[in-house]
């Protein structure tokens, strides 16, 4: 279509009689943009769930996480482990979760971040206590002490990395 | 407190997840669409097309620049849509009265955009008229049909065809 029939059909749309749209209708397409808008707290985690995976597969090829691995190597761990076992736990559980709560707050929808930042006390510590689940399934020795630091250091690792995140997203926006 | 924004920043406001700021972009542009659906289209298939429209907006929202002018933005896909739909109905059409028919039938109107707007269509099977709707609305190959009603790729290709003849057959008939 030639630009000034796009400009004259524009002219068309703009001047064109309001006509009411029946209820029905309305109410209908008001109902689905406002259910995919306000997600449930469950399909979030299900997303974030998913997005840990992913990550954690990644860290574990640098941060062996309760000495599980891929390498025979400590990776970052040699590093955290000078500053005492407890530190370097927090330092594992920070960067398993933290790196999924970046790539949440990169990747997911904003409707969908404001659900997690709205649970996140919730979504995080979930999301720990089913990783650490996952490494006593695949035999990894998690003393209680540093199981707490772990914890402890992943959701607060999540939270503030989420926040790293959503800064970083500011800036392409 | 959404009322008092320009169209850009409730757009923008909108991407951000805010659903009282479509509500409100809905409330300025839902009777202009309407209208000019209305104005261009001839049947009851406006409501499916203002529906669309508004769903594909929800769906494109973040392809939207805060630089552009929203009411230009919102025709390009409302024009897209109605057109979009004109096609679809038009390839069914072409099935039913093919070239070498033209002259003894007249092809269904131009402007109907929906399969529900076939004479005739009620003397198919619910089968035969929900394997239509797949193919010429929703625009489903042949495979993904045969996958979803779980029934074999043969069997459609000749529900498909038995559909056509049998509305062929009533419009030469008229």
């Amino acid at each position: 279509m030639k630009s000034v029939d796009m400009d004259l059909e524009f002219e068309t749309f703009k001047n064109s009689e309001e006509i009411s749209p029946p209820k029905a209708l309305t109410d209908n397409i008001l109902l689905r943009v406002h259910k995919d808008l306000n997600p449930s707290g469950f399909s979030v985690f299900k997303k974030l769930a998913v997005i840990q995976f992913i990550t954690g597969f990644i860290t574990l090829l640098f941060c062996p996480q309760f000495g599980v691995g891929f390498f025979n190597s400590l990776g970052l761990m040699g590093l955290l482990m000078r500053f005492g076992d407890t530190i370097c736990m927090a330092g594992c559980g920070a960067v398993f979760l933290g790196l999924s709560a970046f790539a949440a707050a990169i990747i997911l929808r904003p409707e969908e971040i404001r659900v997690i930042r709205h649970n996140q006390f919730i979504q995080f510590p979930l999301l720990a206590l089913l990783a650490i689940g996952i490494f006593i399934c695949v035999g990894a020795p998690i003393l209680a002490t540093l199981g707490v630091s772990w914890f402890l250091g992943s959701v607060v690792g999540a939270i503030s990395t989420l926040r790293l995140g959503l800064f970083f997203r500011s800036f392409n926006h | 407190m959404t009322l008092d924004l320009s169209d850009e920043d409730l757009m923008h406001s909108y991407q951000q997840g805010n659903f009282e700021a479509f509500e409100t972009l809905y409330g300025r542009y839902a009777g202009r669409v309407y209208g000019y659906l209305r104005k261009r289209l001839r049947n009851a298939s406006v409501d499916d097309v203002h529906q669309t429209v508004f769903l594909k907006l929800h769906e494109s929202r973040f392809q939207y620049k805060k630089d552009f002018k929203f009411a230009p933005w919102l025709f390009v896909i409302t024009r897209t849509v109605m057109l979009d739909s004109i096609r679809k109905v038009k390839n069914l059409s072409r099935e039913i009265v093919p070239e070498s028919l033209e002259g003894i039938a007249s092809p269904p109107a131009f402007q109907e955009t929906s399969m529900k707007s076939f004479e005739g269509l009620e003397t198919l099977s619910e089968s035969q008229k929900k394997i239509l709707e797949m193919r010429y609305d929703k625009d489903m190959e042949f495979e993904a049909i045969a996958r979803e009603l779980n029934i074999s790729h043969d069997n459609v290709r000749q529900q498909v065809s038995r559909a056509i003849k049998k509305l062929r057959r009533l419009v030469i008939k008229k």
